[in-house]
């Protein structure tokens, strides 16, 4: 079913429309009549947009670069070489060094591998709680919402700083725990995000003509309300990931940080700062990659949203 | 829509320009006002509750003990002559007569009995947490004590007059004198008794020193001018002290390069690492990096295996390159460290460092690797297993990732490195809930004790689980005598048994102050311990 | 209306009171004390101090003697800094942070509408693309980067402004791009992403077929309905923005409330940390409940005090 579709069906609302039926004839704005499974045509349309593509590539390349790059360059990431410290990018160490003589091309690589994951899964954890409580409240509204609301507000509220010393201290600190301290909160966002928009499209009249013929509170949701509200939600996606990058930096002064020597993208950029003046690459390798990765990111982020929404096509 | 935007973005870059030509004035003039950095608000200007460096910086200027410190040398401040009796444990102090409050009343003998047993008063509100710094005085820590049943009229501090004080003693303390000059000792005027909240606003606060407090604008300034009822007011040339409160060391940098700001760095500021090494390279006219009597070391685990091994404990000391640390790590100019005592400190007659040599042990990456063998042997291990190294947030990383790696290639062993929230760090460091972590230590007061006592057995800093009968001997010898060459002996012995023979703990290196001053601005003193006395500084045309 | 409000403020102060009670058992469950240096102080002179804040008492007992003061407003001494009352330092750190956050608040609503605006006008054109780069360079680059290197340039290399302080109009300049670049960046990328949903939507085709100028459109229709996310958006940021940003203040040396968020936490300054908590929370609930009336006011259809589920609102 194509959900984005039911809107620019307002006024005249034929049944058909919202059986439950999972594959079915499209007729699209354009006019053109396809046999396609829904996920096949947001493909199609995605696959030909070719500024989407190039944002997907430049993903690929910097994915597979976290997993290769590490590999590539003669020098590990950890060793240290303190006759080699603060070496400009040559030949030889392609990135340059940093501080402790320790290679920038395999750093700014581990780096990735350890921001992206980070970055990655928390933004995944944000977006499956903040999508389904901010859904929950915008639709049920009431007494949910006002308890919910309140439930939220608490949780943001509680010094964060608490949290994740807690979680250091009960839990250790890895990877995982590193997600789930930027999660326990991370999610509250969006959903705040999402309550607004679900509330806003819950009144259209699809949704009151779905209702009416007896479709169910999470039908309705997943099925119209949620896919009508994209757009915001891959924005604020696309604000994650960034965020839980330089969150894990800033939760890695708290003892909660990936093990030394490895070093995360953030905890690079950080350590740069205070000589970027003199070795500008230690900042701009790191700094560089996370916002060439954003780019494609968002790049990606608005094909897909544009996928999903075939008026964008006009 | 494209105009209007052009003209959006043209009035922005007008007010800019008009803003910031009425701002920043930038430049240092010639007008005697000395500014530097305290990073961050001082807790208290209180003397009986401070305890750090940056309430004491400000104090400096503040107040005057009985004694001052002038070239290292300790002078008459407001006492202008003493008497110590021949067992050295009872003085009497001669209050001078010019000597005023900024309020313009006296400053008595009464004044310093009333401060001293009000620090050491356990109901004080809030108690006084470096009371313990006055537990020289007689029956000063009983007192201290809360159900001891020492009363307030036993602790040995007595106004025999206004300008008499008597003061008694334990134990003979040879750095008696110079202690008196230490911020703990400084007097508060008597109606701080009627407003309990004097120390918090510069409206209500008395103070007896060169300057007075004009304003503090708390978190964000503090301005001292001085103070017209100082008995030597000639000798101030400064007309205002300006301290800012900047957090972070690359804004503090910003600021004293564009002159917002004539000090930078230590002993309340810091210099970016990477900018310290660059200027001590460039041999920057306006840094120096004076040694400081602070010691950068690890402390191990006595009580872990394998770490409770001394040749483990040996073997990691020995394998870590301290030159090099140092050089091209740190980059402030510090010293490798083989003792623990740092250059600095008095001996009988010369530096105690100087006087006892301090070349405990040898840095031998071979000779590591054997004895580490060995000691895994001893208590039955055949590999050395993964321990962690903890710090907390700072260059301390660094350190830790070069030394983590020097053990790493020198005996093949893999160590994690750690940073841990601050008050997690320390809570693990003092119940012993570590492998091996960073840990400093600076001098109090200046003598060699200072750093020795806190290994008795069961001392409170003893974060180690040292325990060695003998040196706790030396100690009890040398801190219940007065002959200072026996004194010096038993330090010097005391120090062997704790790093040589035992190496409880790993030193690294000794601290130095790096500071960057403005070449106009003379006069002002670094002593011994890094602290800066600014009250006699001048601004140079 | 009156009923609606008054539920809503029993609603506040309830959770409010959770909110005090979770973390005042969290902030004792971390390990460390208020006492702790990196010089212990000896014992006696701990026991005094543990003794003088109650320490020494039951976790209950120090919770209702805590509640019992926060019953009658108030927020204890700070422990930290002494002689200094928790509100005051609220008071006086809350003054500086809520002058430079509500004109970062103004600049970001504004600038971030309107670059999203244009963005959705000329849709997948180049000033869209280039709008969309700085939204995406806004959310990439973090103020702590950004802050430092715009201070170095427009204060340090160039001397347009001061380095630090908020003494005078033109020391707003920095702080304020540092703080509102994130929010412009994001309001951009949101009121784009909406209004190009609203603008494809048939009741503004409609209007433009039936030649309703397209200035009126984008006014009347596209941008109340656009704007939701942004309103659900600013709500939040409001809060978190004039009660402080830690590295704002930090980099620009200004004396705010930011940076006693986390200062207060590694001093375990406990009555500190309950106030700026306590505090915070009351802003965040204010500026929420505020977001939903303007969701009413903007949007008829959404009914606030209505009590019912999603049911039956009129279409």
């Amino acid at each position: 079913m194509q959900p984005a579709e039911m809107n620019t069906q307002d006024g005249h609302i034929d049944s058909a429309q919202f059986a439950r039926i999972e594959k079915q004839a499209k007729v699209t704005e354009v006019g053109v009549t396809r046999s396609r499974s829904a996920g096949q045509e947001i493909w199609y349309r995605l696959r030909t947009n070719h500024w989407a593509m190039f944002g997907l590539y430049v993903l690929a390349v910097v994915i597979i670069m976290a997993i290769i790059g590490p590999l590539i360059s003669q020098y590990d990431y950890y060793t240290t070489n303190l006759d080699a410290t603060n070496q400009a990018p040559s030949s030889e160490y392609w990135f340059g060094t940093d501080n402790l003589g320790r290679d920038m091309f395999s750093r700014t690589w581990k780096g990735a591998q350890i921001s992206l994951t980070v970055g990655l899964a928390a933004a995944l954890a944000d977006l499956l709680i903040g999508v389904l409580m901010g859904g929950i409240m915008g639709y049920f509204g009431g007494k949910v919402d006002e308890f919910l609301n309140r439930f939220s507000e608490v949780l943001y509220a509680i010094p964060y700083l608490l949290v994740v010393i807690l979680v250091s201290v009960v839990l250790g600190s890895n990877m995982w725990t590193i997600v789930l301290a930027m999660s326990i909160t991370g999610w509250i966002n969006m959903s705040w995000i999402v309550r607004g928009q679900i509330m806003q499209l819950k009144n259209q009249e699809y949704v009151l003509a779905s209702r009416s013929m007896g479709a169910g509170g999470f039908h309705i949701l997943l099925r119209h309300l949620v896919p009508n509200s994209l757009g915001p939600i891959i924005v604020t996606v696309a604000l994650s990931v960034p965020s839980a990058i330089f969150a894990e930096a800033f939760l890695s002064f708290l003892g909660l940080g990936v093990q030394s020597p490895a070093a995360s993208w953030g905890v690079m950029i950080n350590d740069a700062l205070s000589s970027w003046k003199m070795y500008p690459w230690q900042l701009l390798f790191p700094a560089g990659m996370l916002t060439i990765t954003m780019l494609a990111f968002n790049i990606f982020g608005d094909g897909l949203r544009d996928a999903f929404d075939p008026k964008m096509k006009v | 829509m494209k105009v209007k935007l052009t003209f959006l973005l043209a009035a922005v870059v007008a007010m800019v320009a008009v803003l910031s030509a009425c701002g920043s004035d930038g430049g240092s003039g010639g007008d005697q006002t000395f500014r530097m950095n305290l990073t961050a608000e001082p807790p208290t200007l209180d003397p009986a509750l401070i305890q750090d460096q940056v309430s004491s910086t400000v104090m400096t200027g503040l107040f005057e003990g009985l004694t001052r410190n002038e070239k290292g040398e300790t002078v008459a401040g407001m006492a202008e002559k003493w008497d110590i009796s021949d067992d050295g444990k009872k003085y009497t102090f001669h209050i001078r007569k010019d000597a005023k409050w900024s309020n313009g009343d006296p400053v008595t003998a009464h004044d310093f009995e009333y401060s001293w047993k009000r620090t050491l008063d356990p109901v004080m509100s809030p108690p006084a947490p470096y009371a313990y710094q006055l537990y020289y005085i007689k029956n000063a820590e009983k007192y201290n004590t809360p159900d001891s049943g020492v009363k307030v009229e036993e602790v040995g501090v007595k106004a025999l007059d206004d300008s008499r004080l008597e003061v008694e003693l334990e134990n003979p303390t040879p750095y008696f004198l110079n202690l008196t000059s230490f911020y703990t000792y400084f007097p508060v005027h008597k109606s701080v008794k009627e407003n309990p909240k004097w120390a918090a606003e510069a409206s209500s606060f008395v103070s007896n020193g060169p300057f007075k407090l004009e304003s503090w604008q708390h978190n964000d300034s503090i301005d001292l001018v001085p103070s017209e009822n100082y008995y030597l007011k000639d000798e101030i040339k400064l007309q205002k002290v300006h301290f800012v409160m900047i957090e972070d060391p690359n804004t503090e940098a910003n600021m004293y390069e564009t002159g917002e700001i004539d000090w930078s760095g230590l002993p309340t500021g810091n210099i970016p690492t990477e900018q310290l090494a660059k200027f001590l390279a460039d041999k920057n006219p306006e840094l120096s990096a004076p040694a400081t009597a602070s010691t950068y070391y690890y402390v191990v685990n006595n009580t872990k295996k394998p770490f409770n091994n001394v040749k483990v404990r040996k073997a990691l000391a020995m394998s870590i390159d301290r030159k090099a640390l140092v050089e091209k790590v740190v980059k402030g100019g510090q010293t490798p460290a083989y003792a623990y005592v740092p250059p600095g400190i008095r001996g009988t007659d010369k530096d105690f460092r100087e006087e006892v040599d301090g070349n405990l042990f040898k840095e031998d990456a071979v000779e590591a690797k054997k004895l580490l063998a060995e000691g895994l042997a001893e208590e039955g291990m055949t590999a050395m297993p993964v321990f962690e190294v903890s710090f907390n947030e700072g260059l301390h990383k660094q350190v830790a990732e070069a030394i983590a790696d020097m053990w790493n290639k020198n005996l093949g062993i893999t160590v994690k490195t750690q940073t841990v929230e601050w008050k997690v760090f320390l809570q693990n460091r003092t119940s012993l809930a570590y492998d091996i972590a960073r840990s400093g230590w600076g001098a109090d007061y200046n003598d060699g004790m200072t750093f020795l006592d806190m290994w008795l057995t069961g001392g409170g800093n003893n974060d180690v689980g040292f325990k060695n009968a003998e040196f706790d001997k030396l100690i009890k010898e040398a801190s219940t005598t007065s002959d200072q060459k026996t004194r010096v002996d038993a330090m010097a012995k005391a120090e062997k048994i704790l790093i040589q023979d035992n190496m409880a703990i790993i030193p690294l290196y000794y601290y130095t102050s790096p500071h960057l001053v403005k070449p106009h601005v003379k006069g002002i003193e670094m002593d011994y311990k890094g602290d800066i006395d600014y009250t006699r500084a001048y601004m140079e045309e | 209306m009156i009923r609606f409000l008054l539920r809503k403020t029993v609603n506040i102060v309830l959770s409010l009171f959770v909110l005090a009670t979770a973390t005042f058992f969290l902030m004792k469950a971390i390990p460390g004390d208020p006492f702790m240096q990196e010089k212990n102080v000896p014992d006696v002179v701990r026991q005094n101090l543990i003794k003088f804040y109650g320490f020494d008492k039951p976790m209950w007992e120090q919770y209702l003697v805590y509640l019992n003061n926060l019953i009658h407003l108030d927020l204890g001494m700070s422990m930290r800094q002494q002689y200094q009352s928790v509100s005051d330092i609220i008071a006086r750190s809350f003054t500086y942070s809520l002058q430079l956050g509500l004109v970062a608040i103004v600049v970001s609503i504004i600038v971030g509408i309107a670059v999203g605006l244009i963005a959705a006008l000329y849709h997948r054109k180049l000033i869209d693309k280039l709008a969309m780069l700085f939204a995406t360079l806004g959310i990439a680059v973090p103020n702590f980067v950004l802050g430092t290197i715009i201070q170095y340039y427009f204060a340090n290399k160039f001397r347009f402004f001061d380095v630090a302080g908020l003494n005078d109009p033109s020391d707003f300049v920095l702080p304020t791009i540092a703080l509102s670049v994130l929010p412009i960046a994001f309001i951009a990328r949101l009121t784009r992403s909406t209004m190009l949903e609203v603008l494809s939507a048939d009741y503004i085709r409609t209007a433009k077929a039936k030649g309703i100028g397209s200035l009126t459109i984008l006014i009347r229709h596209a941008l109340r309905n656009g704007l939701l996310p942004v309103v659900s958006y600013v709500g939040p940021m409001t809060a978190n923005i004039i009660t402080g940003s830690v590295v704002v203040e930090s980099i620009f040396g200004i004396a705010g409330l930011g940076k006693f968020f986390t200062m207060s936490v590694s001093n375990r300054d406990y009555t500190l940390i309950m106030g700026i908590t306590l505090f915070y929370a009351a802003i965040l609930m204010f500026a929420r409940f505020l977001t939903d009336i303007a969701y009413a006011l903007i949007d008829p259809r959404i009914k606030m005090m209505k009590k019912g589920g999603g049911g039956h609102a009129a279409g």
